[in-house]
This record gives C-alpha cells, sequence and structure tokens, in this order.
C-alpha cells in the first residue's frame, strides 16, 4: 500500500514537472533559435539587430528603422521613400532629402504609425523649392488629386525634436505618442539656438494618425527646436490632430499654411518663445477645435521661462459663426502677441484664463506678456461687423472665480491697442485669403525685431500682392 | 493536524446490533471545565466514532463487549477509558481533557473541527505563527457570502474594491491566496491577487490568514496568505437549501437601472460568447483589414457587423437573490467494516445582484503653480456619475474522498466558479481643462466573464517506521505523515465588450446647443476586446518525521520538509476597433448616439458628405505571454525546549524564473531569474500555561513583479484614464519581518492579544509616473526601501456567566500601521519644481494608518437565535498618486455598520440583515492647505435581506 501512495505521489509530481515546456529561443529569425523550443524564455540572439533596413521595390524604397536610424543619407527625388512605423533620424546623422522628393508613410495606428523623428543631435536638409516642393504624404495617396483634400489620418507625421529650453520639469520630455522607452523620443534641453536644419517648401498632408493612448500625432510638431533652425514655407492640410504644435524651444516660423486640421491650427505648450509671420490657417466648416491653442505650461503650468511667442501677419479664418469654436485660448499662464492679423469666421473670439490663485494667463496680459494689437476682426461672434470688444475678448474664469474688473481690463485693450473690427474682403468659400478691401487691412505696426518683414498690410496676404502659397496643394 | 485527521473518520451507525447497551458522556476542558465541542470520541479500533455536540455530549449504541474509548481534540493531550458495555444499560463517562503543552503539528489548515469558532481559535493559539481564521460557523453568523466578506472579519485585514485582500493595511501585492494550500491564478491582469468575491461562503469550509511566514509555506507574501479552504464531507448525510433576497434602497426595483442589451445567458454568467464580435472580422490582423479607399464595401460592411451599441439603457431591476445547494454525505463501502470509506459533498451556489448609483461625482484637480504661492487647487474636471452593474456569480463545488484506511486518505476535489458582469456608466458634466464652457458626455458599457476552473488531488498518509510494533507505535502522532496535493486550474477573464463613447457640448452666443466630437482631445468611439487566460499547476508534497521515530521518546518534537513546484502561464490578447469619422455634413454629432452610428453614416470614400468606418486600432505591445516556474523546497523543525518554550524554524528555498514579453518585438522581453534563501524562526514561549504565551517571529519574504508590471507594453486603460507601461528592469522586493505578540487566554473561547510588527522592504516595486511622458503615463519602479511597522491589538469578551451575559459576545481589533516609502528620484524632482520643501517619502501606496473591528454577538442555543452587530471602518490611505506637487489622492475612511438576527426552528433558520447601514460615501479627495476637493464620491445605498435556509441532517 505504501508503495502504490508512493508512486502516485511521484507520478502526479513526475506529471507536474514534464508538463512544463522545453524553454529556449522560439523566434526563427533569431541565430539561435531552437526547433524542440516550446516556450520561449528571452535568450533570442539576433545578428545585426539594429541595422535599418531600405527595402527597394520599383522606384519605392521602404524604410524600416530598428534602432539606428535612417542614417547620414540623401533622399532622392527620384524615389518614393516609404516610411514603416517610425523613422528616427538620430543624433549625429544628418538627413538631405532632395527638392521634389515625396516620402509617405504606411497607415497604421499607435505602435504601427508612421512618422519621420528628427532627434536632438540630429539634422534635417529639406530645402524644397515652391516649383519642386518636397512632399510628405500617406501611402495611399496617388498624388493624382484623386485622394480628397480634407482626407485625414492616414500615417502620421513629422517630428523635429531639439534641446532648446522647455518649462516643464524635469526639463526633458518625450513628444506624445512615443514610449517613454525610446530614448530617441526625449526633447528639451539648454540650447536655445539649437540647429535641427533646414526645412523649405514642405507640404504634410493627410497625416495625424492616433499614436497611442488617444495622441494624435500633429502635422508639423517641433519640441525644443531651437531658433538657428531654419522653417520657411511648410504646409501641413488635412491633419486628424493639429496642424503645428511647438513644445517649448524657440523655432522661427516663416510663411505656413494650415488647413483642414481636425484640432488646433496652431498650438504650443511647454513655453514655446518662437516668432512666427505670415500664417494662414483655414478650417474645414466641418472639423477643426480652435484656430490658436496656446498654454504656457504643464508640470508646473508656471514653469519659467514662460511661453511668450510673437506673431505678425497671421490670417486665421474659422468654421463659421455657427460652429460653437473659438479663435485663440491663452490659458495654463500661456502669454503671446498677435500683431498685424487678420481673424475671422468663427463663433467665439478670445479668451484668457483667470485662476484663483497662482500665475495665469491673465497675469501674462496684466504683465505684458500677452499682446493683441493692430489685429482686425470679422465674422467673430456676431455675423459681420457687428461684434464690440465685449464680444470678442473675454476672460475665462476659473469656477467660483468672481470678476474683479478683468473683463473690462482685458477688452479695454480691444482698442488702446488698435484692434478693430472690418470686413477685410476675405472670400472663404471658394478660398481666397487676399484681402479685396485693402483699406480694411490697411495700418500695419512696425514689427518689433529685425527678423520680421515690415508690411504695410495686415494678414498673412498682400492686397496687391500675389499668393505666395499658391504652391501649397490647399491652392491647387 | 493528525488529531483532526481522526475526526474525519466518521461513524457509520447502520450497522445493526444484537444486544447492545449505551455509552454516554461529555467531553470538556480539564482546566477550564467547558465543554469540548466537537472533539471527536472512538474506540481504539477506530469502528466506533462520534464527535461531541455543541454541549460536549456524546451518545454510543455499542454491542455488548469491552471497549477502550479515546477522546481527542486540536491542540489538547487525548484521554482515554475502558468500558464494559452490558445489555440495556448505559455508561457514563466524561472525558476531561488537558490542553497540551505544544502541538506536533497544527497548521491552521482545517478540517471538520475548524468549522467552529472556537476551533478556529484554538488553532490560533496553538499555531506556531501569526494566524487568523473565520469557520464556516462564523461566517454563518455573521453576514458573510463570500470570501471576500470573510477576509473582512479577521483582524488586520480589510478588502479593496470588494475582492482584493489587504493585511495590515499592506496592499493586495503583498498578500497571496491558495485554494485548499494550493496556488490558484487571479483574474485581473494587473494585480498577482485573487479576486476573494469569486468564492460565495457556502462553499467554504474556512478561510485563514497567515501574517507570518513558515518554511512550508510559499514565500511570496508579506501581509498575508490566504488559504481558502472548500467544503468536505459531512459526517452524516446532510442536505442543505438556502435563498436569500435582499432589497437595496438604490439599486432595486429601480426603472431607472442603466444597463445595456441583455442577453438571456447573462443570467448564466455566460454572456461573452453573445457579444462575441463576428470571426471573419475578429480574425483579421491590423494588416489584413480593409482601410478607406483599399476596400470600401467590405469596409463598410465590417462597420455594420458591429453592434455598436454605445448608449445607454434603462430597465426595471430586480431584487438581489441568491441560492445556495448542498448535499454530502459518508458511508463504508463493507458494511462489517469501518473501511475502506468514501464520503462527498457537492454544492452549488447563485448569486444575482444589483448596484446603481446616480449620485457619483469625479473631479480632477491640479496645483497650477508654486506650492507656498497658492491657496487653491484648480478645477479641470467636474463630472456627474451614474453607474448599473448587474452581477451573476454562480460556483460548483464537488468534493470525493476515499479513506483506504485510518492511515491513507485521498480526495479529489474540483470546483468551478463564474462570474459575469454587465455594466453600463455615464459621466457628464464640465471639462474645465479645456474650456470652462465646454460639457462632457461620456459612456462606458461592458460585459466581463470570469471563469476560474481548478481540479486537485491530494493525500494524506502516515507510516509507521517500526517493524516492532507497540501500542505507542500505533498512535499516529508517532508516525510520519505525507501530505501531497497537485492542483490544476484555468482561469479565464474575457472582456468581448468595453465600449467608450465620449462627445462634448457647448453653447452658442445664441444658446443654441452645439455638439461635437473630438478626437483630438478623447478618443473616437471604440470597442475593445480582451482575453486573458492563465493556467497554473502547483504540486506540493510535505513530510513531517515525529522525532519520536528516532528516539521512542514521546515527545512533541518534527521535522518536516518538502518541495513544491509551480507552474503558470499567463496569455493576454487585446483588440480594438474604433469608429472613426471623417467630417462632412453627414456624420456631425446631433447628440443623438444611435443615430451616429448608424449605417447610413458607413459610406467610405464619400468625402463630400463624410462617412464613418471601423478602424482595427489592435496593437501587438498590448498582447504578451508570460509565464513563471518555481521550484521549492524547505525543511524545517518544531521543537520543544523545556516546558515553556516552542519553536518553528527552517529555511525555504526558492528558484524562480519569470518571463514576460510582449507580441511586439522591439519590446524587450522582462524576465527574472532568483535564488533565494528565504529563513524564518517563530518562538512561543508559555508564560503562563495555556493563558499567556509570547510569540517571537523573524522570517524574509519576497515580493515579485505581476506579468503585466514585468512585460514592457503599453496599455490604455480608460476606466483609470492613465497610459501603463511595463517596467522589464523589475527586481523582485525582499523583506524582513519581525513579529511579536502577546497572547492571553482567560477561557476557551476568549482571548486578547498585542501584537507588534516591523517590516523593512528591500527595492518595493512601487506605481510611479514617468515624468517625460505627453501624457498621464504610470510605470513601476524599484525603490530603495520602505518600512511598515504598527502594532494591533485583538480581543473577544463574554459579558458575564449569568444566564443572559453568557450569550453575549463582544469582540474587536485595531491595528495601526506607519509606512515610509522613498519617492522615485524622477518624480521627486518634478514635485520639488514646485513645492522645494516637499518631503522625500510618502506613505504607501493604498497603506491604512489604522483599521478597526468591532463586533457584538449574541447567541442563545436554546432559543435558536443568533444576533451580530459589526461596525468596521480602515483609514484614509493614498489610492492615487499624482504627478508633480498637486496632492496625492486618498480614499477616506468608509465606516462601515451592519446588523443581522437569525432564529432556528428545527431545520430551518430565518436569517434577516441590514447592511451597510451608515451608506457611508465611497469617497477619494485631494486635501490642499485644510480644503477637500473631490476626486471621486458616490454612495451605494442601504440592503436589508431575508434568508431561510432548510438543514437537513440524517
Amino acid at each position: 500500500m505504501k508503495k502504490k501512495i508512493l508512486l502516485v505521489t511521484v507520478l502526479s509530481l513526475g506529471l507536474a514537472v514534464t508538463s512544463c515546456k522545453k524553454k529556449g529561443c522560439t523566434d526563427p529569425v533569431a541565430t539561435n533559435y531552437s526547433e524542440k523550443a516550446k516556450k520561449d524564455d528571452g535568450s533570442c540572439v539576433y545578428d545585426n539587430l539594429n541595422a535599418t533596413e531600405f527595402i527597394e521595390s520599383g522606384n519605392t524604397v521602404t524604410i524600416i528603422d530598428h534602432g539606428e536610424g535612417i542614417g547620414t543619407k540623401t533622399l532622392t527625388a527620384d524615389k518614393i521613400w516609404i516610411l514603416n512605423k517610425f523613422v528616427f533620424v538620430n543624433s549625429g546623422q544628418t538627413l538631405t532629402i532632395e527638392p521634389g522628393t515625396v516620402i509617405k508613410g504606411k497607415a497604421g495606428q499607435g505602435e504601427n504609425a508612421s512618422a519621420l523623428i528628427v532627434t536632438r543631435g540630429g539634422k534635417i536638409m529639406a530645402e524644397g523649392t515652391a516649383a519642386n516642393p518636397i512632399i510628405f504624404t500617406a501611402e495611399s495617396d496617388d498624388l493624382n488629386g484623386s485622394l480628397s483634400k480634407s482626407a485625414r489620418g492616414l500615417w502620421g507625421g513629422l517630428i523635429v525634436l531639439g534641446k532648446a529650453k522647455l518649462n516643464s520639469s524635469p526639463g526633458e520630455s518625450a513628444i506624445e505618442g512615443i514610449p517613454t522607452t525610446e530614448s530617441r523620443g526625449l526633447y528639451g534641453g539648454n540650447d536655445d539656438a539649437d540647429n535641427s536644419g533646414v526645412l523649405k517648401y514642405i507640404s504634410i498632408r493627410h497625416g495625424g494618425t492616433d499614436i497611442g493612448a488617444g495622441n494624435e500625432i500633429n502635422g508639423l510638431t517641433l519640441g525644443g527646436v531651437g531658433s538657428q533652425t531654419v522653417i520657411e514655407n511648410i504646409e501641413i492640410i488635412a491633419n486628424a490632430d493639429d496642424g503645428i504644435e511647438c513644445f517649448g524651444g524657440k523655432p522661427q516660423i516663416k510663411n505656413i499654411v494650415i488647413s483642414y486640421c481636425a484640432d488646433d491650427c496652431f498650438d504650443y505648450d511647454e513655453g514655446y518663445r518662437g516668432s512666427v509671420q505670415f500664417v494662414l490657417a483655414f478650417q474645414d466648416p466641418n472639423a477643426g477645435d480652435r484656430m490658436g491653442e496656446h498654454d504656457g505650461g504643464t508640470t508646473p503650468e508656471d514653469g519659467a521661462p514662460y511661453a511668450h511667442p510673437i506673431f505678425y501677419n497671421a490670417t486665421y479664418i474659422g468654421r463659421g459663426i455657427s460652429a460653437g469654436k473659438r479663435m485663440l485660448t491663452f490659458r495654463d499662464n500661456a502669454g503671446g502677441e498677435y500683431h498685424n492679423s487678420v481673424f475671422i469666421n468663427q463663433a467665439k473670439g478670445i479668451d484668457i484664463e483667470k485662476l484663483a490663485s497662482g500665475e495665469d494667463s491673465y497675469n501674462r496680459f496684466v504683465n505684458g506678456d500677452i499682446v493683441l494689437s493692430n489685429n482686425v476682426f470679422f465674422d467673430v461672434v456676431v455675423a459681420g461687423t457687428g461684434a464690440t470688444a465685449a464680444d470678442i475678448f473675454k476672460i475665462s474664469f476659473a469656477t467660483g472665480v468672481t470678476d474683479s474688473g478683468e473683463t473690462t481690463n482685458f477688452q479695454n485693450s480691444f482698442t488702446s491697442n488698435s484692434n478693430t473690427v472690418a470686413d477685410p474682403g476675405i472670400s472663404v468659400s471658394p478660398l481666397n485669403p487676399i484681402p479685396a478691401n485693402a483699406s480694411s487691412v490697411a495700418g500695419a505696426a512696425a514689427p518689433i525685431s529685425s527678423w520680421f518683414t515690415t508690411t504695410t498690410y495686415k494678414g498673412a496676404f498682400d492686397p496687391s500682392g500675389t499668393n505666395w502659397a499658391s504652391w501649397t496643394l490647399l491652392f491647387q | 493536524m493528525k488529531t483532526s485527521f481522526l475526526t474525519f473518520f466518521l461513524v457509520i451507525t447502520s450497522i445493526t446490533f444484537g444486544q447492545s447497551g449505551y455509552f454516554s458522556g461529555k467531553a470538556y476542558d480539564a482546566d477550564t471545565k467547558e465543554p469540548m465541542i466537537m472533539s471527536s470520541v472512538f474506540d481504539i479500533n477506530h469502528k466506533y466514532i462520534k464527535r461531541t455536540d455543541f454541549d460536549g455530549n456524546f451518545l454510543f449504541k455499542l454491542p455488548t463487549g469491552t471497549y477502550t474509548f479515546i477522546t481527542r481534540f486540536v491542540g489538547y493531550h487525548a484521554d482515554s477509558v475502558v468500558i464494559n458495555i452490558k445489555e440495556n444499560d448505559t455508561v457514563f463517562y466524561d472525558f476531561k481533557l488537558k490542553n497540551a503543552s505544544v502541538l506536533k503539528e497544527v497548521t491552521i489548515i482545517g478540517k471538520k473541527s475548524m468549522s467552529s469558532a472556537v476551533a478556529t481559535l484554538t488553532a490560533e493559539k496553538n499555531a506556531k505563527t501569526v494566524t487568523d481564521g473565520i469557520s464556516k460557523e462564523e461566517m454563518n453568523n455573521k453576514d458573510v457570502s463570500n470570501a471576500a466578506d470573510a477576509v473582512k472579519q479577521i483582524p488586520g485585514a480589510t478588502v479593496e474594491n470588494g475582492k482584493y485582500v489587504y493585511v495590515r493595511g499592506l496592499s493586495d501585492r503583498y498578500s497571496k491566496t491558495l485554494l485548499n494550500g494550493a496556488d490558484i491564478p487571479g483574474l485581473d491582469p494587473n494585480r498577482n491577487s485573487v479576486q476573494m468575491d469569486l468564492f460565495p461562503s457556502s462553499l467554504i469550509e474556512n478561510v485563514t490568514v497567515f501574517k507570518t511566514f513558515s518554511p512550508d509555506l510559499p514565500a511570496s507574501f508579506t501581509g498575508g496568505l490566504v488559504n481558502i479552504y472548500t467544503k468536505e464531507f459531512p459526517d452524516k448525510f446532510n442536505l442543505n437549501f438556502s435563498a436569500k433576497y435582499s432589497y437595496n434602497t438604490q439599486s432595486s426595483f429601480n426603472s431607472n437601472f442603466l444597463t445595456q442589451t441583455k442577453y438571456s445567458s447573462d443570467n448564466f454568467a455566460m454572456g461573452a460568447s453573445d457579444r462575441a464580435i463576428p470571426s471573419y472580422i475578429f480574425n483579421l490582423s491590423v494588416s489584413d483589414f480593409p482601410t478607406v479607399g483599399s476596400d470600401n464595401e467590405t469596409l463598410n460592411e465590417y462597420g455594420k457587423s458591429f453592434k455598436r451599441e454605445f448608449e445607454p439603457t434603462r430597465r426595471m431591476s430586480g431584487l438581489n437573490q441568491s441560492y445556495t445547494f448542498s448535499i454530502g454525505n459518508s458511508k463504508s463501502i463493507n458494511n462489517e467494516k469501518v473501511f475502506p470509506k468514501i464520503g462527498y459533498f457537492l454544492g452549488a451556489s447563485y448569486k444575482k445582484s444589483f448596484s446603481y448609483y446616480n449620485n457619483g461625482s469625479q473631479g480632477r484637480f491640479k496645483l497650477v503653480g508654486n506650492f507656498d504661492e497658492n491657496t487653491s487647487l484648480n478645477p479641470e474636471l467636474n463630472l456627474n456619475d451614474e453607474r448599473g452593474v448587474e452581477n451573476v456569480i454562480w460556483g460548483l463545488l464537488g468534493n470525493f474522498s476515499v479513506q483506504l484506511n485510518e492511515k491513507h486518505t485521498i480526495s479529489f476535489v474540483t470546483n468551478r466558479f463564474q462570474n459575469g458582469i454587465n455594466s453600463a456608466r455615464y459621466l457628464e458634466g464640465n471639462n474645465y481643462s479645456d474650456a470652462a464652457d465646454l460639457f462632457f458626455q461620456t459612456r462606458t458599457l461592458f460585459y466581463q466573464q470570469r471563469e476560474l476552473t481548478n481540479g486537485q488531488v491530494k493525500g494524506q498518509h502516515y507510516f509507521a517506521i517500526s517493524k516492532k510494533v507497540t501500542d505507542e507505535d500505533k498512535d499516529i502522532d508517532n508516525m510520519i505523515k505525507l501530505n501531497w496535493i497537485t492542483s490544476y486550474t484555468q482561469s479565464v477573464q474575457k472582456t468581448p465588450e468595453l465600449k467608450f463613447f465620449t462627445n462634448d457640448y457647448t453653447y452658442n452666443s445664441d444658446s443654441d446647443t452645439i455638439y461635437d466630437l473630438q478626437p483630438a482631445l478623447y478618443s473616437d468611439p471604440s470597442q475593445f476586446y480582451r482575453l486573458m487566460t492563465e493556467t497554473n499547476l502547483n504540486a506540493k508534497i510535505d513530510f513531517t518525521v515525529p522525532l519520536y521515530v528516532f528516539n521512542k521518546k514521546e515527545n512533541n518534537n518534527s521535522i518536516k520538509f518538502g518541495g513544491y513546484f509551480l507552474d503558470k502561464n499567463r496569455n493576454f490578447e487585446e483588440k480594438r476597433y474604433d469608429f472613426v469619422t471623417q467630417s462632412g455634413s453627414n456624420t456631425s454629432f446631433n447628440g443623438n448616439v444611435n443615430e451616429y452610428v448608424s449605417d447610413d453614416k458607413f459610406n467610405a470614400g464619400d468625402y463630400t458628405n463624410g462617412f464613418m468606418y471601423v478602424q482595427n486600432s489592435s496593437e501587438d505591445r498590448n498582447n504578451y505571454i508570460g509565464y513563471e516556474t518555481n521550484y521549492s523546497g524547505y525543511v524545517m523543525s518544531d521543537f520543544e525546549l523545556g516546558d515553556k518554550i516552542q519553536i518553528r524554524t527552517g529555511v525555504r528555498v526558492e528558484k524562480d524564473f519569470i518571463f514576460s514579453k510582449s507580441m511586439n518585438k522591439n519590446d524587450s522581453p522582462g524576465r527574472l531569474d532568483n535564488f533565494d534563501v528565504l529563513p524564518s524562526f517563530n518562538g512561543t514561549y508559555d508564560i503562563k500555561k495555556d493563558t499567556l504565551k509570547l510569540r517571537v517571529g523573524y522570517s524574509r519574504t519576497l515580493a515579485r513583479p505581476t506579468f503585466r508590471e514585468l512585460a514592457p507594453f503599453t496599455s490604455f486603460d480608460f476606466v483609470g484614464g492613465n497610459v501603463y507601461v511595463g517596467n522589464p528592469d523589475l527586481k523582485r522586493t525582499l523583506i524582513d519581518n519581525f513579529d511579536l505578540r502577546l497572547e492571553f487566554y482567560p477561557t476557551y473561547r476568549e482571548n486578547i492579544s498585542l501584537g507588534l510588527f516591523y517590516k523593512n522592504f528591500n527595492n518595493p516595486i512601487e506605481r510611479a509616473f514617468n515624468p517625460e511622458a505627453a501624457n498621464a503615463e504610470l510605470t513601476w519602479r524599484n525603490v530603495e526601501q520602505a518600512k511598515v511597522y504598527g502594532f494591533e491589538v485583538e480581543f473577544a469578551k463574554y459579558l458575564g456567566d449569568s444566564k443572559v451575559w453568557n450569550d453575549i459576545k463582544v469582540g474587536g481589533n485595531f491595528t495601526y500601521v506607519k509606512s515610509i516609502v522613498e519617492i522615485p528620484t524622477k518624480e521627486y524632482i518634478v514635485i520639488i519644481s514646485q513645492n522645494p520643501n516637499a518631503p522625500t517619502t510618502r506613505e504607501m501606496f493604498g497603506q491604512s494608518p489604522y483599521i478597526v473591528n468591532a463586533f457584538v454577538n449574541y447567541k442563545n442555543k436554546k432559543s435558536g437565535i443568533v444576533a451580530n452587530v459589526n461596525f468596521s471602518v480602515s483609514g484614509k490611505r493614498i489610492s492615487v498618486v499624482t504627478i508633480g506637487a498637486t496632492p496625492n489622492i486618498y480614499q477616506q475612511a468608509r465606516p462601515n455598520l451592519g446588523m443581522n438576527i437569525s432564529k432556528r426552528i428545527n431545520n430551518f433558520t430565518v436569517k434577516l440583515s441590514a447592511s451597510n447601514l451608515l451608506d457611508s460615501p465611497y469617497l477619494n479627495t485631494y486635501n490642499f492647505k485644510e480644503q477637500d476637493y473631490v476626486f471621486s464620491n458616490f454612495r451605494t445605498g442601504r440592503t436589508f435581506s431575508i434568508k431561510l435556509k432548510y438543514n437537513f441532517t440524517k
């Protein structure tokens, strides 16, 4: 009896032990792949694990980055370059893109999202021309006009990361959607004059896929980008998130066209302090949130340096006065200046946040970090020219905070800063952003620094000039 | 345990006698004169066995002749008597049992005798380590409906979310649950611990919590090890039936009960298959899934194939109801002999309940600037919260035992527990973080099915070593004992549908409501599918060798050694489908959810008017596998030093390998391979024999990361709102535990104890923010050190000896805990940017500073009336760690009062109970400069129940 019992015990234990499957490497691609192994134990070893793949097929080259980045390389105009998931320009690498080159992103969300990411210390030299712009678009776009201009979210976007200052703690951040475990997604530093290269005549189309955790990729993301980076003549069209978003840093941007984006046109956060001139932002009547979403900081909101970008000559065309959307919001201690700009066709005007205590955007206004001057408003809040300063300039009070003169104070600045309500004669549909009423946009103030071009007109377009943005998809 | 092993032997009364007489009497404690309830009385040949009743009485009908009768009780020396039975005569004898100075082997793993409160107390008293238990009897008396309720009755134990055990306020990371002594897998992918609400009390014999480690237990617990012992066969034929109906002031007969479509299969907690996504869609990988432009027709058809139920509905809810049924018996195969004997117990339970609130709120606040300069927190979100949950849970248990003879028993146990949850939630309110005039509406609908299937084979054997058989050798106390168990469990958690639909609205200047969906602010309408399966094979073998074997001298010293093997496999799958719109005039949202996702919107490619399409947003990285193998062995010894000191000491070694990898190959796998030596020392000093004991203990235990924590994948949990990222670099935590406990037993049924404990954690795993992350992202990190220390006081006292007062027992326990854990450096940098004076430590996550339980019991055997009043509360504890210097969120103390009364009338018992009488809110708050800000708040209403129970014993 005793023996039998022991036998049963031993058998049952034996059964337990043998049912444990053999362990080893189960990935056939690995060099130490074991056919017998039933369970992977993490011992797989791979050859050249991190090498980037360039897979040629006809005139397309598919790029798969396994960690080494794209390398110092030129993307030539004779090929169509396909981004498979995230492709990085690693630190120390310089990516050159010839004029007329087409780069397409594969479809996919989350980990499958495609994007070109210029990391801190990496450089992009993408100098297109008006005649031969560089195009970033979706793989499914055959560039013959068959894809609707408003088709969104078909791939990711272009992300440039630099070493300029952020006002968030601990001073460097991982860009939205890239896991913090991927160190190449980090941006921010101490070099406000950092140089990430040149972006000229670039059209970024149909992007903004969900990159993970409910974050969509912006058309052009500038994270901690420094002032030496050249960014001119950029189009972002039909992005499922913001058109452009600047996280801290000091990028200087000229001649930018943002249209059909599903979230905000121009967004900034984490202490953006750049200069921007000649911006056309145009919303789809059926999509889009704010024309400008301007946040100061996140953790903490009152981190230094405060956000204080300066915009000259913006033309913002919203969704219409019955769509419920805002023109500009300044909050989370954001500062910022708009001069010589034209704002039309939106249900709500400009609001500044006022909190119960601590630093907030209202304080920024009081301290001169928010300046709105020499701007023209039309079809904002009230159709035509019916709106007053009280309709357009608002304070957004935190719950429980009562108005002790803030609203009046802000609204008084409307007139004292020479803002007007007037019809510039801009056609929304069909779109013609060149003002027909030259007089309503005359009287521009002189810019505060030499980086800006001096104009006699308000808004992005000279009433007597040609359309500088005619190269963009929007105007084709 | 061997004594209770003998109680396993059951009396068979069907033997017909010729001439016969009676043997009658009582068993009581020689010192206290208290009756010994449920002790076994048997003849030396184990032919006649009975157990004493609640007054300690027994009665045998015996053929005439001479017998030697013995009585035993766990923790006591046996007493024996020789009697001569004459025809129609009755022999009277009272057994007087002396409390054993030490037991050879008292683990709390109870058998029959463990099911009375006194037995549990006796076992606690005699246990060599610090343990607490709750018996079947107590579960019956109190208002206990599942294992979670049972654990709440144990000093220092609390239950989080109605499911997870916290012992001494240590979170469930530091507790472990066994089923009949064997490992079982949890059902929550994010936790190691087992969901206790799955085990209905009607199928539980007892629940025990070990608070200190001894080498024969798995070392992966620090707060407590919970052992759920399922029911075994009864002595005699027993049939049990009960029905219980409960009325809740909020959730019963409520015509506004929030819900979603219900299937008839939901009534059996099997609703997952009715909610399945069609397989031709489900089986398509992301790359094979059609996209806009690739195959619009198929894409439209797929979109329309989803049920697209996103809007909660309302219907009338019913009463909560539960039913239990059990049957059991034991019988010898051959009527002439006592052995071999077989016994069985079959049990079934079913429960359906509703919970509902519409009084909830959710708020999010943030400290926007410098801690010292700010006077208040800034609101970001303020939502009204409404939720309806319908819960069905059932269990089946089968236990078959074969007793070959007095030395060999083999049992087969099989159980299946199943739970189905149908939940609908609706939140609406301000989203200040975007705009003061922006309102949010969000709906969450889900169905979840949890299944746990377990099979166990176990045995207990005694081997006499000596060839030369003396009477002493025949006593199984002096034999080598072998216990073994093999247990296989499969647990499955299916979430066929987890659906979210969020939108916002605002007002125009002319007060028109303007609805919108902004996927840039929150996700598109989406449907998740999740499946977790885990198998668990555990085998254990334990040998106990009494030292009598070597020196033939009767004493209570023994050596115990054994081996343990565990093989655990997990597979976690997730799929996600988003309902994405290309905006246009056709797809604008007018506030009507059903219309927004209606068939006519699926018109992919119609850019002119806009369209909706389904997008397969599944990601490889949200799928992972994990496994763990553990080989352990131990050796320990129980021995006495003189009359007063008993020592249990030994060492356990554990070789453990954990591997966890996500299906995305770019994510490096998590891997842990450790060999640990875990010593333990427990000493008991009898200051005053049987009444005053002092215990001292030291042990080293460990805590391992879960598969999920180790897997480097990113998951997005809407319900919590945060992103979770695993950390493949996690190490296991080693904990040094020190215990000191003084126990005073004024009488056999009363006790007072005072315990001190100190725990030092090396490399504890704490939940922590990734400060670099763009959105709130949580991960798990090893911090260098944490400390937990405190004391606990417990007492149970009868109010007096007089007729009335003798029936009233009062008791309670109080645990005070202090915990200190370092804040991870990366997180601290962010905190001091707002608050340079912030402390570098905080309390451990989930750690209450105090826990109080108190009760008054009335029990009158004559009238069959039992009544109870219970009160419990545990102090506020960190429930959410926040980013930066925004104060952490605390779950506030939630005092709970319940009472019940029952009366037995013959075979029937009627019980009335009232629970959650204070209806305290479930309240989580931030506290900033003396002001509370509500993070979440809701009340669940009071519940009143009536239960009818029928119990038949032949």
